[in-house]
């Protein structure tokens, strides 16, 4: 299997067994797991792009940075998880080849969320901001869903004892970071009366608290009496 | 040497754990939380080893003395090494979680996960050759007074902290 980006997307969608044989073999890790990368930050890339060109402007640019940015985040923060579960429970660890399976599975995920992009820019000219907030969550829940897929069969390949807890630890360890994360360098589609588009905003609230307000805020539920117009902040 | 290495991991995961949980409310917590954090995990370990030492040698299924240390330093060194593991996110969602009943729940929640794998571990190497409803009787009643132990014990180094953790 060649390394080369555009044979690597082909066979991160096609052949997925022979990319974990890859993987496996343990040759030429380094370059496999930057042509991963290499994936995300394009993949990634476009989503994010997609998602910013709801606002317009500066925001394209700062919501394809950020979304690659976040995968490549959780990536760096799951995969010591991912080998200190494997160093305990099944005694074998190599930080190397989790770090290739890790970036392989957000790699194959970007990839299908931006195979979405195209239903995303649709929705913009029919649906409103809430609605269309709803329909990035759920396309980026396809790509975490294929993610998912092949993450389940990389661990499928270990020694059975031990891999439904580590199966589930670290499922948990992915959900929570990757929601916080993307959460935490949040805005991707900015309100359309947002007065400022800022990089990432302030702390406060949490992942789950966003999606319970948006989903009020599809059903016409607010809790406050007007959002703040452009330009009310300066 | 091998004893050092688990040393080693027993104390470095929940140092960094606790470390990076005090953090969120400053150097001085993280200095306390860091030290506080693999004393009781070794602390509790050293006050109850041996209650299931005993209990499983009354009850025939016990390894030899020598065997259970063994076993229980691995079994820290194995928290240890996950709670390491889990050091990365734990400091994300420290300096990113606004509220600080959010940072207090995560941190006792990534403390149990550590301390559940190492005990998992713990009993996988005492007792899985072992037959018989005695040893998982014995050892979920040992783990549950442990866990009650090291609870008590971290709420009280929080307290003490004059309720800032």
């Amino acid at each position: 299997m060649s390394t080369d980006g555009l044979s690597l997307v082909d066979a991160l969608l096609r052949d997925r067994s022979a990319v974990l044989d890859r993987i496996e073999s343990g040759e030429d890790l380094g370059a496999l797991a930057r042509a991963f990368a290499v994936t995300i930050v394009v993949a990634g890339g476009v989503t994010g792009a997609t998602l910013g060109f709801h606002r317009g402007g500066i925001q394209i640019v700062y919501a394809a940075v950020k979304l690659p940015l976040v995968l490549l985040l959780t990536a760096g923060i799951c995969t010591p998880a991912f080998t200190a579960l494997g160093r305990v429970v099944e005694g074998r660890a190599s930080l190397r080849r989790d770090a290739a399976v890790v970036l392989a599975t957000l790699a194959t995920g970007s990839l299908l969320t931006a195979a979405t992009a195209p239903l995303i820019l649709l929705a913009m000219s029919v649906a409103g901001y809430h609605a269309l907030t709803l329909l990035a969550v759920a396309c980026c829940g396809v790509g975490g869903l294929a993610g998912l897929g092949f993450f389940l069969r990389a661990l499928g390949r270990r020694p059975p004892s031990g891999r439904g807890l580590v199966a589930l630890t670290l499922l948990s360890v992915f959900a929570v970071v990757g929601c916080q994360m993307t959460w935490s360098l949040r805005p991707y589609l900015v309100r359309p009366r947002a007065p400022e588009v800022p990089f990432v905003r302030s702390v406060d609230g949490s992942f789950l608290q966003a999606v319970s307000g948006s989903l009020d805020s599809a059903r016409g539920v607010y809790y406050r009496q007007a959002a703040p117009l452009p330009g009310a902040g300066r | 040497m091998e004893r050092r290495r688990w040393a080693f991991w027993a104390a470095a995961g929940p140092l960094a754990v606790g470390a990076s949980l005090g953090l969120r409310f400053g150097v001085d917590s993280a200095v306390a939380l860091g030290i506080a954090l693999p004393a009781i995990l070794a602390g509790t370990a050293a006050l109850t080893a041996p209650a299931l030492y005993i209990g499983a040698a009354f009850t025939g299924v016990a390894p030899p003395p020598r065997d259970v240390l063994t076993a229980i330093t691995e079994g820290l060194a194995d928290t240890g090494t996950v709670l390491l593991g889990l050091t990365p996110a734990v400091l994300l969602l420290t300096a990113t979680a606004s509220q600080p009943g959010t940072v207090l729940f995560l941190g006792y929640g990534v403390v149990l996960l550590g301390v559940a794998i190492g005990l998992r571990q713990l009993y996988a190497r005492l007792f899985a050759d072992t037959p018989g409803f005695w040893p998982p009787l014995l050892y979920a009643a040992w783990s549950t007074v442990g866990l009650g132990i090291g609870a008590l014990l971290l709420t009280q180094v929080m307290a003490a902290r004059g309720g800032v953790l």
